[in-house]
């Protein structure tokens, strides 16, 4: 359960405030996978941001049961002059999982050969995202952040990846922040919409996406 | 695969998981390793007492010339090593700081907590060492010993987090400290003891904590050695006082001082 009690967050902009978040209250229950919506600029990834940690809301507080995960397939993350087995190593022990274990489900998933074992800085970026997923995704967390995952690798990678990630939702929750509507569907049994600094959760994900359409003026997906 | 712990002990836990990481590869990568540690200040001991002997007959303290410049080296090195180590530490992990698990402090306190006992470490293998090769009868003083290195290492804490805080926000900061920093070899009494200089030297360096370092830790290995000028308070109190004050407000700009 997450669980955003009167959180606030605003940033000075050259035309005024800009609010993300004004007082808002709403509760992410424990093992659903809830769409973020919004529009383009409405805060969607600052609101990702303060759930997992990284962002501090100016004022309220959010309270978490179980473990939130760092955003899947974010490869920003990595230090690159060490190797992919190192970095998975590091990752391993600040989460408190078994080292070898991760190394081998990493290593066997991302597909990167002799190449896990080279220095980050010589990875193309396709490589880089494989990693970053199997990193992520090889942890069992309670609530993953999903910002924007771009598929990445061939058809039967992005399969591969699919099939794991809905594993993992038998047992854990999601945020997910994607503009394809398919995915959404896809993904997600629950959504919340946010605008203008207020952030409206629904049950259901059709409901959110209808409410979603009504503020984009089109019943179409933006891309 | 076992569920995920709940947040404990992460603290300690990231700090370990950042100390390894720094471990394999600042002294796994170069041939030698960890040797480089030890055989830096022993080079630079050997250099000094080499060439001092050619110059004066005998060191300021006792007989053996190594051991002399031994006791100054290598507590002024801690402090060195620990100042750049903490200088660069934001920038050092600037990625990792991206997993919300990993804060500055952890960052922060991994490369002081690495760089303090890889120095000590050092530090006692090579007295050690010396003790046993020079024959000069030394009778320990460990508690003045202690508290040499223990003002060393505040020292180091302070000048390192406040260069940090300093270098990320103002660039240039990095090029006047090296300025400064220069004479603070030959100015922290690793090359002579205080009670060599005249009155005037004396009233200016005393207020240099490290010199009060350097001090402390000779008369824990020269008990005939009074070093008399020293001030443990003093030497304590202002390197604690900046080291607290540049903490607070790395703790507010350290995003800034990525930037740069």
């Amino acid at each position: 359960m997450i669980r955003l009690e009167n959180i606030s967050k605003s940033f000075r902009t050259p035309r005024g405030r800009k609010w993300i978040a004004r007082d808002v209250n709403v509760e992410f229950p424990t093992g659903v996978s809830v769409g973020l919506l919004g529009r383009n600029g409405a805060g969607k990834s600052t609101m990702m941001d303060m759930i997992g940690g990284r962002l501090m809301p100016d004022s309220g507080r959010i309270v978490k049961t179980g473990t939130v995960s760092f955003p899947v397939g974010f490869a920003g993350s990595f230090q690159k002059t060490m190797t992919g087995a190192q970095n998975t190593r590091f990752v391993a022990r600040i989460y408190g999982v078994d080292t070898e274990e991760l190394i081998g489900f990493v290593e066997d998933f991302a597909e990167l050969g002799d190449q896990f074992y080279a220095p980050i800085n010589k990875y193309s970026s396709g490589m880089k995202s494989r990693l970053a997923f199997g990193v992520s995704i090889g942890i069992p967390f309670d609530t993953y952040l999903v910002d924007e995952v771009t598929s990445v690798g061939d058809a039967s990678f992005k399969a591969k990846s699919a099939a794991v990630f809905q594993k993992r939702m038998k047992n854990a929750g999601a945020i997910v922040v994607t503009h394809s509507m398919k995915q959404i569907r896809q993904l997600c049994t629950a959504g919340a919409v946010l605008e203008q600094g207020t952030l409206t959760y629904y049950d259901d994900v059709e409901e959110a996406i209808a409410h979603h359409e009504r503020n984009m003026g089109t019943d179409e997906d933006e891309d | 695969m076992a569920a995920l712990p709940l947040p404990r002990f992460i603290t300690a836990r990231v700090i370990t998981a950042l100390v390894m990481r720094e471990m394999g590869s600042t002294y796994g990568k170069s041939p030698g390793g960890y040797a480089w540690a030890i055989l830096e200040p022993v080079a630079g001991i050997l250099f000094l007492s080499l060439a001092f002997s050619l110059v004066v007959r005998a060191p300021s303290l006792g007989t053996s010339f190594i051991l002399f410049y031994a006791t100054g080296v290598v507590p002024f090195q801690l402090y060195q090593d620990l100042t750049s180590k903490l200088t660069q530490s934001m920038r050092y992990s600037k990625s990792l700081l991206a997993y919300p698990r990993v804060t500055w402090i952890d960052a922060l306190a991994a490369r002081g907590v690495l760089s303090i006992i890889t120095s000590i470490t050092v530090f006692c293998i090579l007295m050690t060492s010396i003790i046993m090769l020079i024959d000069e009868s030394v009778e320990l003083d460990v508690v003045h010993i202690v508290e040499g290195l223990l003002v060393a290492i505040i020292s180091g804490l302070a000048i390192g987090t406040t260069n940090c805080l300093l270098s990320g926000l103002y660039p240039l900061w990095q090029n006047i400290w090296s300025i400064i920093n220069r004479p603070l070899f030959i100015a922290s009494g690793v090359l002579f003891i205080m009670d060599d200089l005249p009155r005037l030297a004396q009233q200016i360096l005393w207020w240099n904590p490290l010199i009060h370092a350097t001090g402390l830790v000779r008369k824990g290995f020269y008990p005939m050695y009074e070093a008399s000028y020293v001030s443990l308070a003093y030497a304590l109190a202002v390197p604690l006082t900046i080291f607290a004050i540049s903490l607070f407000f790395l703790g507010r700009y350290y995003t800034e001082t990525m930037e740069n």
